[in-house]
């Protein structure tokens, strides 16, 4: 979907924080969320895909005001109403929806105490998105291919910066699920994933270095000979 | 600002990361989740995730704030070298900006220059000095200073 959650190219959000609390978890409650996560995903058969889906779906601003594991816990409490698992009602009693302020929460004195968490194992093995497909590759290293000019309205993972561009394929990596398919229940449909290499100036216009560029992985569907 | 800060693992892996240059290598020859790309004199890469914030966790832990903040999602694959001085990086107008958008479930991971002076330091030493802006891009490695 051409969301708010595509932010390559952006202008308006400001200089970089570098020097920004570097702690995994600035609170109880977020180390909580994480691993809340992952049990959830396991529980629910829920993917990566999908969850990346349901943030995408917050609303705007809601996306830039929530802190990162605020989103994470918004989206949850939206996919549980979607799949039943609560009422919009008993949500709404339960008042799990709201994002502790990060000021009130206890700092954790350890940089990360991850590794502790349950789910994190989970976290860490992941589920691994490669499969084994038989078709030829549509594209080969070194050939010149371009992004399509493609706008689904639900989950999709080429960036609207390369849709239109011309980009050269480094690498063919293979067989993976599929996740524009496979974020909303409609099968893994493994494609062949390539990674491509767009030229700065291609994507940015004269003003971008002529030496620089940009490298993704982009599904076989998402790409056509140029 | 930045410490050897690795939530997951304590160091670097004992073992050395493969390196695996796409310019040397073969189409289809071999599928890695993890791929390190290599700094040189010439070539500065970058790793980013405009889409969300994909990450190789399981060897630098969960990301910090601002690899997910808006700013860095939205500038760095547009204005990299501003970026960089953001981060006190400088980049010649020689070298070349590589910036690796994580779209997918492969993980990009930074293999930094060795740094200036550092030729008598054995692995653990070398382990020491590699920070976590440097596998993500954002920062490079202190010359070594003789201690005599």
């Amino acid at each position: 979907m051409d969301g708010i959650h595509d932010m390559g190219g952006m202008h308006g959000f400001g200089p970089i924080d570098t020097d920004a609390d570097d702690r995994a978890f600035h609170g109880e409650w977020e180390g909580r969320m994480f691993a809340i996560n992952w049990a959830l995903m396991a529980a629910a058969g829920m993917s990566l895909d999908s969850g990346r889906a349901s943030i995408e779906q917050l609303p705007p601003e809601e996306y830039l005001t929530l802190p990162y594991f605020g989103r994470w816990l918004n989206a949850w409490c939206q996919s549980l109403v979607d799949t039943g698992v609560f009422s919009a009602e008993e949500m709404r009693l339960l008042n799990v929806g709201k994002v502790p302020e990060i000021k009130d929460m206890p700092a954790s004195s350890e940089h990360a105490s991850a590794n502790r968490l349950p789910g994190y194992q989970l976290a860490l093995q992941g589920i691994s998105p490669r499969r084994s497909i038989d078709t030829e590759p549509a594209f080969l290293s070194g050939q010149t291919v371009r992004g399509r000019n493609m706008h689904p309205a639900t989950h999709t993972r080429i960036p609207h910066y390369v849709k239109g561009r011309k980009g050269v394929v480094l690498a063919d990596r293979g067989g993976h699920v599929f996740p524009d398919t496979h974020a909303i229940g409609l099968g893994e449909n493994p494609q062949r994933l390539y990674s491509v290499r767009f030229a700065a100036r291609e994507l940015w216009g004269e003003s971008a270095n002529a030496n620089d560029s940009v490298t993704l992985d982009l599904w076989e569907s998402y790409l056509e000979p140029a | 600002m930045e410490g050897p800060f690795l939530p997951c693992v304590q160091k670097p892996p004992r073992k050395p990361l493969r390196h695996k240059d796409h310019h040397n290598h073969k189409n289809g020859a071999e599928y890695d989740d993890i791929v390190v790309v290599e700094n040189t004199p010439r070539i500065h890469n970058l790793i980013v995730c405009t889409l969300c914030s994909c990450y190789p966790w399981p060897v630098l832990g969960l990301p910090p704030v601002w690899y997910k903040s808006a700013a860095y999602r939205s500038r760095a694959v547009s204005e990299p070298r501003e970026v960089l001085q953001e981060f006190g990086v400088p980049i010649g107008p020689e070298v070349e900006v590589r910036v690796w958008d994580s779209t997918a479930e492969t993980r990009y991971l930074v293999l930094p220059m060795r740094p200036e002076g550092s030729q008598g330091l054995d692995e653990e030493a070398l382990a020491e000095r590699v920070t976590r802006n440097s596998m993500i891009g954002t920062g490079i490695l202190s010359p070594v200073v003789a201690s005599t």
